[in-house]
């Protein structure tokens, strides 16, 4: 069983205390000031508890949006513009590939002279 | 001849903290939704939310901005909020967070802008003793935690348990915290009475 070693709380320093607090104190420390920095509170929690619509958005926030559905907006074109030139080279190798095939050899003139020439009675 | 009910403004109705169980209320309310139930929690809280984000960031404007984004905060995570824990010292907590996060990142904005000696925009005319200025000279020379330690325990009168608690450092932390911070205000009030 282990029991922390308590000291009691030494008491605050009445002089640095005084000292400080006109250094500390906010400049109107009077009830208007604490009713005003309450509802500024209370404004930006209204703000905050309201929900979320594109119109009250505010300007900064909707243009940084609209910047970035531009930016995917580009995004998403250049892929499919690239994917269809893909799309489009793959389809001419195929055609291409197949025209080498045929062309590789032709009866009666890949052979040589005569080999297969036929027999004229 | 019976005296005119004159409605009494939101800052006279006297604020006592010490009545747990109409604060539970409040904050039962508030936890529910209730704005107005909120707002008497931020009128109860504010004096004291202030002074710990004043004590952190020394300056009132960024004092004041740290309390408002503490509040802030505090809304949002009000649901998370235990009603059996003491909401003051939840609420100091995240209000030292968010001067702690303020001084970050003036840190960081100061490194690219001139340095300001002293970070107080506000200078009263008839405040301009030289005791003040060294002792707000040797506060900025004070690293925040420290700053806060001295004045969340001399002035706001906190005990060190309540300190650790609202920074989110150990009690023993908070006390050398204590013990150095007044030597150096010490200091800087010793070299004036000695000049």
């Amino acid at each position: 069983m282990s029991k922390e070693l308590r000291f009691p709380d030494p008491a605050p320093d009445r002089e640095i205390a005084s000292a400080l607090r006109p250094v500390l104190a906010p400049p109107s420390d009077t009830a208007s000031y604490w009713d005003g920095l309450q509802r500024r509170i209370m404004a930006r929690v209204a703000e905050a508890a309201s929900p979320i619509t594109w119109w009250t958005l505010s300007p900064r926030v909707a243009r940084v949006g609209l910047i970035a559905a531009g930016l995917a907006i580009l995004a998403l074109g250049a892929l499919t513009m690239q994917a269809r030139e893909i799309e489009t080279r793959i389809a001419y190798q195929a055609v291409t590939d197949t025209d080498l095939e045929v062309a590789r050899y032709i009866p009666g003139i890949d052979e040589p002279y005569g080999a297969t020439a036929p027999v004229r009675r | 001849m019976a005296a005119a009910v004159r409605p009494v403004p939101i800052s006279e109705v006297p604020s006592v903290v010490s009545d747990v169980a109409d604060e539970k209320g409040w904050i039962l309310a508030a936890q529910r939704g209730d704005q107005n139930a909120f707002g008497e929690l931020v009128r109860r809280h504010q004096r004291r939310a202030y002074a710990v984000a004043r004590a952190i960031v020394l300056n009132h404007e960024d004092a004041e901005d740290a309390v408002q984004e503490a509040f802030l905060h505090a809304f949002r995570a009000l649901d998370r909020f235990r009603p059996d824990q003491a909401f003051g010292a939840w609420l100091h907590r995240i209000v030292a967070n968010a001067a702690l996060d303020l001084t970050r990142r003036r840190k960081v904005r100061e490194a690219d802008e001139l340095p300001e000696t002293v970070a107080s925009p506000f200078h009263d005319p008839a405040e301009a003793g030289d005791l003040r200025q060294r002792l707000r000279e040797a506060l900025a020379e004070l690293p925040p935690r420290q700053r806060a330690v001295i004045v969340l325990h001399d002035i706001e009168g906190f005990k060190h348990a309540e300190i650790g608690t609202a920074l989110g450092i150990p009690e023993g932390t908070a006390r050398s915290d204590l013990h150095y911070a007044r030597a150096r205000l010490r200091d800087a009030l010793g070299t004036f009475r000695s000049e």
